[in-house]
């Protein structure tokens, strides 16, 4: 194997010799000591394989022994290497595959996180501390240092016992271990429901937990809304939604977590002082045009100037690309960009304009505060407080209903044992 | 006085050793009838596909078979491949 091997690297030539004696032939080559192999001989005339470099001391010898020597076949890489630098490109492609290969398996393309624990860590936050580390999708694989990232997971996540990053081949796989509440024998955790902002109790569902207040009642940040308790204790399991299936008798070592939908009304009241003289851009008319082709985040400028010449201006941006299929969206997208020159003028604005730009600013902060459940009551009302040559002073008052409650962590309860149990 | 050869036999005779060590003459290993290698030959006399015949230090070597053919050639080694009938030395 390793001959054949050898042979193939400086390569061979398959030769017949004719005429003249054939073992004279072979005799005098002995005498150069040529090797000859895989000699095969017919009444006429002889085959035999010899590497190129005895070839080119072949000649004397058929002079010798008076033989015509003629190369049937050329084996072996030199012979490959004159055929391949007819082509160039093949070779590049050749280069090209094996660094393309190296350069794919030098690299990191899967990140894996493992999550052993109660669950309440979130994998993606051990991604981005991962990250942080240098260890990240498309990364070198030489420049992470599996030890490394696992002390800043550590460090970092005080949730984490205990982290390991192996990596295998373009797999990055983080394991990590959740720490675990130790609670006393017979403890439970408790979250409680509070209010996050002032308002009127307009509704309250409870689905968990014992409402502390009722329709009507107003409320202030941080009063209690509803409280964690064991309230339809029945054999040693908590109830958790009255009329479901009781939980399983592990979950009595749980966290008690008060559930409900609690609506109430909420006053909005904002004051703003408006510019009367504002700053507004005005189009000069003048305009640039780009067209841009963009590969992921690689811009190439197609036509136009790289930045208009423009001082000021305003930009508008279009965008055409290939249709997407399924899941799947070109990389390639053009982009064309229309820049319009403006200038700044300076411009007095009337007091009813101003007092619906108070309005509008309004309307996008509530837009901004509200939830998908939640609604504006009563129209938006706007009064002018104060106003002078240069701005005017708007109180903007809106009511709505909205979902006000927020978890917050109680104190831990004692689980009732079979002394306490009250009967049903 | 003994000659060189008669020496180095008894020399090789002495000590056990195999007589090739010393002595100057051919090895010859065959693998079932099928493979003949000729260590310290001396050149070819004759090749045809039926006999090949070979100089070595004792005279020649004649072996006659079917389809014979020269496996490798080197200044110390020869290998003979074919269907090996028969072996036959003279002078």
């Amino acid at each position: 194997m390793l001959r054949r091997l050898v042979l193939f690297l400086l390569g061979y030539l398959r030769i017949e010799v004719s005429g003249g004696r054939i073992e004279q032939f072979l005799n005098l080559a002995l005498e150069q000591n040529l090797t000859l192999w895989h000699i095969q001989r017919t009444p006429d005339l002889m085959r035999a394989s010899i590497t190129i470099r005895d070839f080119f001391a072949l000649r004397p010898v058929a002079r010798g022994a008076r033989c015509r020597v003629r190369v049937l076949t050329r084996h072996g890489f030199p012979f490959h290497m004159v055929r391949l630098r007819r082509r160039p490109a093949l070779i590049l492609g050749a280069v090209a595959c094996v660094a393309f290969i190296y350069w794919a398996t030098s690299h990191i393309w899967f990140v894996n996180v493992k999550v052993t624990g109660p669950e309440n860590l979130d994998w993606r936050a051990v991604k981005a501390v991962a990250a942080e580390g240098g260890l990240r999708w498309g990364a070198w694989k030489r420049d992470v240092d599996p030890g490394k990232i696992e002390t800043l997971i550590r460090e970092r996540m005080g949730e984490v016992s205990w982290a390991i990053v192996r990596l295998q081949g373009t797999r990055a796989v983080i394991e990590v271990v959740e720490k675990q509440v130790v609670r006393k024998q017979g403890e439970v955790g408790c979250v409680n429901l509070v209010a996050r902002k002032p308002g009127v109790i307009e509704e309250i569902i409870p689905f968990q937990g014992e409402p502390k207040v009722k329709k009507g009642d107003i409320v202030k940040a941080g009063d209690l809304l509803v409280e964690c308790s064991f309230k339809y204790w029945q054999g040693g399991r908590p109830s958790v939604y009255p009329g479901t299936p009781l939980p399983e008798r592990e979950s009595t070592a749980r966290t008690l977590v008060a559930q409900a939908i609690i609506k109430a009304r909420v006053t909005h009241t904002n004051y703003r002082e408006i510019p009367l003289i504002q700053t507004v851009e005005v189009p000069t008319g003048r305009t640039n045009e780009r067209w841009v082709l963009q590969w992921k985040d690689q811009t190439i400028l197609l036509r136009g100037k790289k930045e208009p010449a423009f001082e000021r201006y305003q930009e508008s941006r279009r965008t055409y690309g290939l249709p997407a299929w399924r899941n799947w969206k070109a990389p390639v997208e053009l982009v064309i960009l229309d820049a319009r020159e403006v200038r700044t003028e300076q411009e007095q604005i009337p007091a009813a304009q101003a007092l619906q730009q108070a309005r509008s600013r309004m309307e996008d902060q509530i837009r901004w505060m509200l939830g998908p459940s939640d609604k504006v009551l009563t129209p938006m009302s706007a009064e002018v407080v104060e106003q002078t040559k240069e701005f005017i002073g708007v109180r903007t008052t809106v009511e709505t209903l909205e979902e006000i409650a927020q978890p917050k962590v109680g104190q831990p309860l004692a689980t009732p044992g079979p002394q306490t149990q009250p009967q049903p | 006085m003994p000659n060189k050869r008669d020496l180095r036999d008894k020399v090789a005779s002495l000590f056990e050793l195999p007589a090739d060590v010393l002595t100057n003459c051919s090895r010859l290993t065959l693998i079932g009838a099928g493979e003949l290698v000729i260590e310290n030959h001396r050149g070819l006399h004759e090749y045809e596909t039926d006999k090949v015949v070979l100089a070595v230090p004792e005279g020649r070597l004649t072996v006659l078979g079917r389809e014979l053919s020269i496996r490798s050639i080197s200044p110390d080694q020869l290998t003979v491949q074919g269907s090996i009938r028969s072996m036959e030395y003279s002078d």
